[in-house]
């Protein structure tokens, strides 16, 4: 990949618990490219939202900080920017939505009116053309009656439909990258699939790069070009998307292929991660995922697994990667 | 219309039956209302797990809550081993709580964080069955033990316990009194899919243990296609079909089934990439102003005028359970058949 929009090195995030530092996303590191859609994937607690909420600050600091790492968009260092060319950067170039756009927009403005305000925040156009850029903008999104929905309040939509606000929002200034931290999880399937077909056409719209969080892999399965699977705050593995589910390169990433419950007929008793996911306070000394694995070695425990690069892209933090074969989906 | 609709025939020992449940809400006296669970029945085997499907607005939390008497039904029977729990009082009803219990999707929620596991667990051993004492230590140890957790961890409070530990204590408090019935409604929805896993793994030992039976409720057909025998497919307070797991899984015989099968992402890149999808526009119907005729009339694909103007009775299907659709009767007349013996797709 030449030439990619974002390159994340070494991203560190440590929040203070009281008692001293925790790192909450360890020395992370991967690429975005241009029109590219990366997943970002992983359980609770495995530090992927705070990696995105770190690439534009929008971590609270404090208690947290960026101890460490870069963020470079189109060659440009984002880490270490004052609030106010943090300002310019999202939005404009950077646009999050978020799992709950409720908690994201603001109750007492109509959504027209939300939309007009991040538009004249960006662009130096009048009041009249930003209100039309608002309704166009919900006309592109699929709500129907844009001029007169506008004008409506928040509460007055959908769960969907308040999704397909915040995606227009998102995209109202053409930002170069799409930050969509579980966009769909609380939506119904239907309108999940609704919304995840909506992205993808604005995407192609705008030619925008994706970075999209989620726990569920049968979304990755459907949108991202590439995964980076998270725990415990570190990269476990970093795959092409087939490349992740057929020939899958660290025990995690099979152990989570393995648990995903199928529609297809009834097979006895589910697979499942035996243990649950780490606290930061409580990583392990060595790999942290070698509580749970059922290939651990001593040297698993013993100290920190190096990311291996495997060739084409791909990367493993596991110590056994060149003598395990995994099994993925069939 | 009010006639309860005809099940599927079992063949068990019927332990829940529910026949034609409405439950309707005003904000208002003055306000339209809505009718979130409309003319609802089905019913669930002893030892047996049915699955409740449906999106938000569907009705399925209402069902539950109904049957718990936690909302008050507008009419219709839910019967449990021979007893009405909707017109049950006092006593009575006091004793059959102790026959049907709840757990939900957030246990923090369900717990007074004050107490100590002995006791959230014990109070209902001491309220409902008047086991005090040793004999409540007793019993609280065994319940520990059979959800996974040890007796170290009696003197804990629920925050200090992760997600799916909590809702391990939760299980562990409803099977406290030995119900024949626990309703979960999206009990392992906000649990990573590894403990969602070993949550289900529990279920499952837990019923072959003690022959309770289960409603779960979820929206996840993923999970419910896994754990239930037969499944209720629910669509703004109506049920749109009903049967075997199998059958509505393999060959879905409504529309809204096959829309909603459809939309399930799947973890598999390359059959995601093949897959014909039925992606349904809009979105369901306001409940305090619904459509006349088919609820889902303004999105199924196969649409025919009928549609628009009567609510299609429930009939049987081949291979077991009912489905409420024009196509069944009128139309193509699919005389039981499922959808894939649709040669041409109207619409």
């Amino acid at each position: 990949m030449t030439d990619p929009l974002l390159v994340v090195d070494g991203l560190t995030v440590e929040f203070y618990s009281g008692t001293g530092w925790e790192k909450v996303v360890d020395s992370v590191s991967f690429t975005v490219g241009r029109g590219e859609t990366l997943g970002l994937v992983g359980e609770s607690g495995s530090g992927k939202s705070v990696t995105c909420m770190a690439l534009t600050a929008l971590i609270p600091m404090p208690p947290g900080r960026i101890s460490a790492g870069s963020v470079r968009l189109d060659g440009r260092e984002l880490v270490g920017l004052s609030p106010k060319e943090l300002e310019s950067v999202r939005g404009a170039q950077v646009a999050n939505i978020f799992q709950e756009p409720m908690t994201s927009l603001n109750p007492a403005f109509t959504v027209g009116e939300q939309i007009a305000e991040m538009v004249r925040r960006h662009q130096k156009i009048d009041r009249k053309a930003a209100w039309a850029r608002a309704v166009e903008m919900l006309d592109r999104v699929g709500i129907p009656n844009p001029a007169r929905r506008a004008k409506e309040y928040p509460h007055q939509f959908s769960g969907g439909m308040r999704q397909r606000v915040m995606i227009a929002m998102a995209v109202s200034c053409e930002p170069k990258l799409l930050i969509a931290d579980e966009p769909t999880t609380a939506l119904d399937v239907t309108i999940q699939a609704q919304v995840l077909e909506l992205l993808k056409d604005m995407q192609t719209e705008f030619g925008m790069s994706v970075v999209f969080i989620t726990h569920d892999l049968g979304v990755v399965a459907q949108v991202c070009d590439r995964v980076v699977v998270l725990y415990g705050g570190r990269v476990m593995e970093q795959s092409g998307i087939d490349d992740l589910y057929y020939r899958p390169v660290h025990p995690y990433t099979e152990g989570l292929l393995t648990a995903m419950p199928q529609i297809g007929p009834r097979s006895g008793r589910l697979a499942s991660i035996p243990g649950s996911t780490p606290v930061p306070s409580s990583l392990p000394a060595g790999c942290a995922f070698s509580p749970r694995c059922p290939y651990v070695l001593d040297e698993c425990r013993s100290g920190p697994v190096p990311l291996t690069e495997l060739g084409g892209g791909r990367a493993s933090r596991c110590v056994r990667v060149h003598d395990l074969t995994l099994v993925g989906t069939k | 219309m009010s006639e309860p609709a005809t099940t599927v025939a079992s063949g068990g020992d019927v332990l829940l039956s529910i026949e034609d449940l409405h439950v309707t809400f005003r904000r208002r006296r003055t306000d339209r209302p809505v009718r979130a669970v409309n003319g609802v029945s089905f019913t669930l085997d002893r030892g047996e797990t049915i699955g409740v499907v449906g999106e938000s607005g569907s009705g399925k939390s209402t069902i539950a809550r109904a049957v718990m008497r936690l909302v008050p039904a507008e009419r219709g029977r839910a019967v449990l081993d021979g007893r009405d729990l909707l017109t049950l009082g006092g006593d009575d009803l006091r004793n059959a709580r102790k026959d049907v219990q709840m757990v939900f999707q957030d246990p923090y929620s369900s717990m007074n964080p004050s107490m100590v596991v002995a006791d959230l667990i014990g109070e209902p051993l001491e309220v409902q069955a008047g086991i005090t004492g040793a004999a409540r230590d007793k019993r609280v140890a065994e319940l520990l033990d059979n959800v996974g957790l040890s007796s170290r961890h009696l003197q804990r409070y629920p925050y200090e316990f992760s997600g799916g530990q909590r809702q391990r204590i939760a299980i562990a408090r409803a099977l406290a009194n030995r119900p024949k019935l626990v309703i979960l409604d999206e009990a392992v929805s906000a649990l990573d899919v590894s403990t969602q896993n070993q949550i289900i793994n529990l279920l499952e030992d837990l019923q072959h243990g003690t022959g309770v039976s289960f409603l779960f409720i979820a929206h996840d057909l993923a999970v419910v296609r896994h754990i239930a025998r037969r499944t209720v497919v629910l669509y703004l307070g109506r049920v749109m079909e009903e049967g075997p797991s199998e059958r509505i899984f393999e060959t879905p015989a409504h529309p809204y089934s096959e829309a909603l099968l459809s939309a399930v992402p799947i973890p598999n890149p390359a059959v995601q990439r093949q897959r014909a999808r039925v992606v349904l526009s809009g979105e369901p119907p306001d409940p305090s102003n619904p459509p006349p005729g088919c609820p889902f009339a303004a999105r199924c694909t196969y649409v025919m005028d009928v549609c628009r103007t009567t609510m299609p009775e429930p009939t049987p299907v081949d291979g077991g359970g009912i489905v409420a659709c024009h196509l069944q009767t009128t139309g193509p007349a699919l005389g039981g058949r499922s959808l894939s013996g649709l040669s041409v797709r109207p619409g």
